[in-house]
C-alpha cells in the first residue's frame, strides 16, 4: 500500500493542527523533509492550509526545494485555483495537483486541468465530517462546506476523469491515537479511481487492516505520525 | 586504427507540459551535460552517438499531437529508424510504439512493434512502487499509467529478449522497458524512482550515450 507523506504548510513553515484547528509550528521544511527520507517516504503531499483562506498560491520555492531534494513524486495541494496555478506547479516537476476549494468556484477545474495534463495529474481532496449518518464535504481547509452533497463530488471527480481522491477525516486530524472510521468507504466502492484515505492513520497499524476492509484503496496519507517521531527526535 | 569512443551528446523533448523539470533534475543531479529540443529544427544538432530522451506525461493522443504540431513526428521517427538512440519515459516510451487504445486514431512512432491497452485492473490508474520481475535490481520504480502492453503480447515482442516486465496485479504481466537496443525506455518514472531510479536511468543513458568510432 502507498503511504503519502504529507507536509502541512503555512506559508514558509511546517505546521500541525488537530481537526484542521489550532495549527502550530512545527520545525522547517527541510528538516522535516529530510525526516520523512529517514522514514522511507517515497511520495509526497505539500499542503499550504491556508493558501485558499488567503487567496494565494503556495509558496513555489518550497515547493522546488522539496522536488529538488526528493527525487520522488510530490503532489501539491492548496491554493490552486486555474490551470495556470497547476502549470506553474507541473514545470517545477510536480507529480500531482490536488483541487479542492477551486472546486467551489469552479466545478469544472478538475476536469480543465486533466484535458491539459492527463488524469495521473490531477487530485480532488474531500475533507469531510459525519455527524448524525451523514457525511459532509469541506473546503477552504475545514471552515467552509462545499454546496455539492458529498456524492455529487465522488460523481464529479469521476466525469472529470481525475487520476486520485484523497479522503481526509478531518475529526481524526491530527488524533493518530485514533483508529480510522472508514464507513464512508461505501460511497467509493465502484468508483474505479485510486483512493488515498488520511486522517490519523498509522501505516503500522491501519494500512493492512484498511486494505482487507477496503481492497480499492490505493493508499494512506499520514502527517501527524510521522511528525510525531520528528518531535521526538528534536 | 580507431580512437576511443567519446561520449555524445543527450537531447531532451520539451513539449511544453511533458515532464521536462523532473528529467532535467535528475539529469543535473547526475551530471549529465544535456541540450533541449523544442522544434523541428532543434533536431538538426543530433549526430549518431547521441541519445533523444522523450520524457511524458499525459495521454498518447495529446503527445502525438504535440508531436505533430512542432513538425516533430518524422525527424524523430527517421532519426530512430536510422539507427539514432531514443529512450522513452512515460507516455514517451508509449510513443514508441505503434498506437495506443487509449487513443485510437493517433498513430504511433512505430519504432517498437506493440499496441497498448486499458490495463483490467480495477482501478486506474495503476500508481505506485512496484519491482520489476526479470531486473537483476531488487528495488521498486514509480509508475503511474492506465495503458499498457499486456504479456505475452505479440510474437515480435514476445522474441525481443531485453524487455522488462511488472505485475501490478496478481497473474497480470505488463511491459515496464524496453532496454539494450537502439530505441527503448520505459514505462515507470526513473527519475521519480529515488536513487535506484537515478542510478537507472544513469546506466541506460550511459550504455547508449557512445559517438561512433572516429579513424585516424
Amino acid at each position: 500500500m502507498r503511504v503519502i507523506g504529507k507536509i502541512e504548510l503555512k506559508t514558509d513553515l511546517v505546521v500541525k493542527g488537530r481537526r484542521f484547528e489550532g495549527v502550530r509550528p512545527v520545525g522547517s521544511f527541510e528538516d522535516v523533509l529530510e525526516h520523512y527520507l529517514n522514514c522511507g517516504v517515497r511520495e509526497f503531499l505539500f499542503q499550504d492550509v491556508v493558501a485558499s483562506l488567503y487567496d494565494r498560491a503556495i509558496s513555489l520555492q518550497l515547493v522546488k526545494v522539496g522536488v529538488c531534494r526528493s527525487f520522488y513524486p510530490v503532489g501539491v495541494g492548496g491554493g490552486i485555483r486555474t490551470v495556470s496555478d497547476a502549470a506553474r506547479l507541473f514545470d517545477l516537476g510536480v507529480e500531482r495537483v490536488y483541487v479542492n476549494s477551486g472546486l467551489a468556484a469552479n466545478s469544472q477545474l478538475a476536469r480543465e486541468i486533466v484535458n491539459i495534463y492527463g488524469s495521473q495529474a490531477v487530485g480532488v481532496a474531500i475533507d469531510y465530517l459525519e455527524a448524525q449518518g451523514k457525511i459532509k464535504a469541506y473546503y477552504n481547509h475545514g471552515r467552509d462546506a462545499h454546496e455539492m452533497k458529498i456524492d455529487q463530488l465522488i460523481d464529479l471527480c469521476v466525469s472529470s476523469r481525475v487520476g486520485e481522491i484523497l479522503i481526509t477525516n478531518i475529526a481524526h486530524d491530527g488524533h493518530p491515537e485514533k483508529l480510522p472510521c472508514p464507513s464512508i468507504f461505501k460511497l467509493f466502492s465502484s468508483v474505479g479511481i485510486p483512493i488515498i484515505f488520511g486522517g490519523g492513520i498509522v501505516p503500522e497499524r491501519d494500512g493492512a487492516p484498511l486494505k482487507n476492509r477496503f481492497p480499492d484503496i490505493s493508499g494512506v496519507a499520514v502527517c501527524s505520525h510521522f511528525l510525531q517521531s520528528f518531535n521526538d527526535e528534536a | 586504427m580507431m580512437r576511443p569512443k567519446a561520449k555524445g551528446m543527450i537531447f531532451v523533448l520539451d513539449l511544453g507540459n511533458c515532464n521536462l523539470g523532473s528529467v532535467a533534475r535528475a539529469l543535473e543531479k547526475l551530471s549529465l551535460k544535456y541540450a533541449v529540443v523544442r522544434h523541428r529544427g532543434d533536431l538538426n544538432a543530433l549526430s549518431p552517438g547521441d541519445v533523444l530522451v522523450l520524457p511524458g506525461v499525459g495521454s498518447f493522443g495529446a503527445f502525438m499531437e504535440r508531436l505533430e504540431d512542432r513538425d516533430l513526428v518524422s525527424p524523430i521517427r527517421n532519426f530512430g529508424a536510422f539507427g539514432g538512440k531514443v529512450f522513452g519515459i512515460c507516455v514517451g516510451f508509449q510513443s514508441l510504439f505503434e498506437g495506443s487504445a487509449e487513443s485510437p486514431h493517433a498513430d504511433g512512432l512505430a519504432l517498437l512493434k506493440g499496441r497498448f491497452e486499458r490495463m483490467p485492473l480495477p482501478v486506474l490508474p495503476s500508481v505506485g512502487f512496484f519491482p520489476i520481475k526479470n531486473h537483476d535490481v531488487a528495488e521498486c520504480f514509480y509508475f503511474t499509467h492506465s495503458y499498457g502492453i499486456l504479456l505475452p503480447a505479440s510474437d515480435a515482442l514476445e522474441q525481443m529478449d531485453n524487455k522488462l516486465i511488472y505485475c501490478p496485479k496478481e497473474n497480470i504481466d505488463v511491459l515496464a522497458g524496453v532496454t539494450d537496443g537502439q530505441v527503448g525506455g520505459v514505462q515507470f518514472h526513473p527519475e521519480k524512482s529515488g536513487l535506484q531510479g537515478l542510478s537507472f536511468l544513469n546506466h541506460e543513458l550511459n550504455k547508449r550515450n557512445r559517438k561512433a568510432p572516429e579513424k585516424d
